[in-house]
């Protein structure tokens, strides 16, 4: 029956997502609750005017007077640290499409049973690409409560939830390249570490190309996921559609590939 | 010896036609296998550690690829149509492995819901049998038990062809009986079994014909009945002098021979007596008998003169045979 191994993903995993979205929830209400006022914010601007230009790169911060604005601040204060938790948490869930059950022998339960080895990797792929959802959803519940309940801090709401939202198309493109890790790759350790290296390195792409915007890695800063996924710029304007669907669509491919290995290859023992 | 001996009175249902599987760093799992398992039948396939058991198993099931060869389940390519080949299938791995949060009735849910059109009255009625309470978590499960709820995992379909890989392994000897009982109840509905093991004993019980594989080929298939027949023990004699032993060239159902010092050790088929009367004479400090080995029966049932044991100790198989 189509959609058993979704549903039955959802109903083991659905308390997870929600921990880790209170967990960030709550530390995006803490952001709220350190605004004080306008004021504060440009004491802060002035503060993080003094750092090295290079620090404030990695912290993702090009202009000081970004973190002036309410949602400069988020921007800088929040969300740029919360796209690599969120994308450390896909490389988590993403070692569960397959390379956990697969390293215990539980997979081999699964794969006994009349399901194809597709409906079983796309099946596992959309549970978790839910999952992902619902931790970006439960997060947002934190930064929507303080957004409200500040008393001076004015943030439109439509573009704090785009930008909440704006997290999940990278979420889903490491999930994709986990996925793809783990049915390539002979152990568990080494798609984590692949995945893991996969992240680490986009970050730095992204980071030093901005730093050093002459040089060959700022070139290659279109191959960082980060690039696309700019909670800075988003924040501001709104979902950039292009990005978001450069995103989805290189997950798609990214899975198409793991689905093709998998197909393939043998279940280890 | 030939490479295999299939002795099978039909086209079987189960069909290997040399079937390999290299690892990688070129390790053959499993080499050449031609092999036929009939309908209705319970068929033990025999072999020590690593001999390619479960890798055979594995190839059936599209768990893994096979280097070369083939092999097809009522004439259904276990590859290309393995969809419809596993829907027939129930199976229990070697190594149970399932999710240690979830409770037996969840993980029985689960599969059911996957497989479809499973009766929820016949899975109670299994788990009765078996003495099983499958309202418990799965970490809190001994062995035995984990063992019970993979029976009633791979039954509960009541597929045409159960493949059980060593299945009473942690079951005490009670539940033993109990699934032999089960085994024959599934032959007598004219379903079949192939189920692995290394445990003479079981599969004496319960199969009607035995493969036995070593270093990944397949030595012979014969039906236990004719395998029985060819029994023998080893029997190691220590005389208080050292023996003359011409005389027991004489006597009936003895032979192999092998005298060092005061130490004989020969191969007897049959009774004990003929021996005994014949020993009479001599001053005998120590009888040990043994039980030959599932190997050791195979190769002297195919006349092969030196057996394992009389070259080497016995390997852990041997032991657990005995």
């Amino acid at each position: 029956m189509t959609g058993v191994i979704l549903l039955e993903t959802l109903r083991r995993e659905w308390r997870q997502p929600i921990y880790w979205g209170l967990g960030l929830g709550v530390l995006g209400l803490m952001m709220f609750i350190f605004i004080p006022d306008v004021d504060a914010l440009q004491q802060y601007a002035d503060l993080i005017e003094t750092l090295p230009p290079a620090l404030m790169q990695m912290f993702g911060v090009e202009d000081a007077s970004e973190v002036a604005t309410p949602a400069g601040f988020l921007a800088f204060g929040y969300y740029a640290s919360v796209t690599l938790i969120v994308a450390a948490y896909a490389v988590y869930t993403g070692l569960k499409i397959t390379a956990n059950e697969e390293e215990n022998g539980s997979l081999d339960m699964i794969m006994s049973q009349p399901v194809t080895r597709t409906r079983v990797l796309l099946e596992k792929f959309a549970a978790y690409s839910v999952i992902c959802a619902l931790l970006i959803l439960v997060s947002h519940l934190g930064l929507e409560f303080g957004r409200i309940t500040s008393p001076v801090i004015a943030i439109d709401g439509g573009l704090m939830l785009q930008t909440s939202l704006n997290l999940l198309p990278a979420m889903l493109l490491v999930l994709a390249v986990t996925a793809l890790a783990a049915v390539s790759l002979p152990r568990r350790g080494w798609a984590a570490g692949v995945a893991a290296a996969f992240v680490g390195l986009s970050y730095f792409i992204d980071f030093l190309g901005s730093e050093a915007s002459e040089t060959v890695i700022a070139a290659l800063r279109p191959v960082s996921f980060f690039t696309y996924a700019d909670s800075g710029a988003v924040i501001q304007t709104g979902l950039v559609p292009a990005n978001v669907l450069l995103l989805v669509v290189a997950a798609a491919l990214i899975m198409a590939g793991a689905l093709w290995f998998f197909r393939r290859r043998d279940l280890s023992l | 010896m030939q490479a295999s001996h299939n002795n099978a009175s039909g086209p079987g249902i189960i069909q290997t036609e040399n079937l390999t599987k290299m690892y990688s760093g070129g390790v053959r799992a499993l080499d050449n296998l031609t092999l036929s398992v009939e309908q209705g039948e319970i068929f033990g396939y025999l072999g020590p550690n690593g001999a390619g058991k479960t890798t055979t198993i594995r190839l059936l099931l599209d768990l893994i690829r096979p280097t070369s060869g083939s092999a097809s389940i009522w004439g259904l390519d276990v590859n290309r149509n393995s969809l419809e080949v596993r829907r027939r299938i129930g199976y229990l791995p070697g190594e149970l492995s399932l999710w240690d949060g979830q409770t037996a009735t969840q993980v029985v849910r689960y599969l059911r819901n996957l497989r479809g059109g499973v009766d929820m009255t016949y899975v109670h009625s299994l788990a009765e049998r078996l003495q099983f309470d499958m309202t418990k978590k799965i970490r809190s499960y001994s062995q035995g038990n984990k063992r019970k709820l993979g029976l009633i995992l791979a039954m509960m379909s009541k597929p045409d062809l159960l493949i059980l890989d060593e299945p009473t392994s942690g079951l005490d000897p009670l539940m033993q009986q109990t699934f032999y009982q089960m085994m024959r109840e599934v032959r007598s509905e004219g379903r079949t079994v192939f189920l692995s093991s290394h445990i003479l004993g079981e599969v004496q019980a319960i199969c009607d014909r035995v493969g036995i594989l070593r270093g990944g080929q397949l030595r012979s298939v014969q039906r236990v009945a004719d395998l029985m027949q060819a029994d023998f023990r080893w029997v190691t004699l220590t005389f208080r002098e050292p023996a003359e032993v011409a005389w027991l060239a004489a006597v009936p159902e003895v032979g192999s021979v092998t005298v060092d010092g005061r130490v004989v050790r020969l191969q007897l088929t049959g009774d004990f007596d003929p021996l005994l009367r014949a020993i009479g004479d001599h001053y005998v400090e120590n009888i040990k008998v043994q039980e030959p080995s599932l190997e050791e029966i195979f190769l002297s049932f195919y006349g092969d003169g030196e057996t394992e044991s009389q070259r080497e100790p016995a390997t852990p198989m041997q032991m657990e045979a005995r």
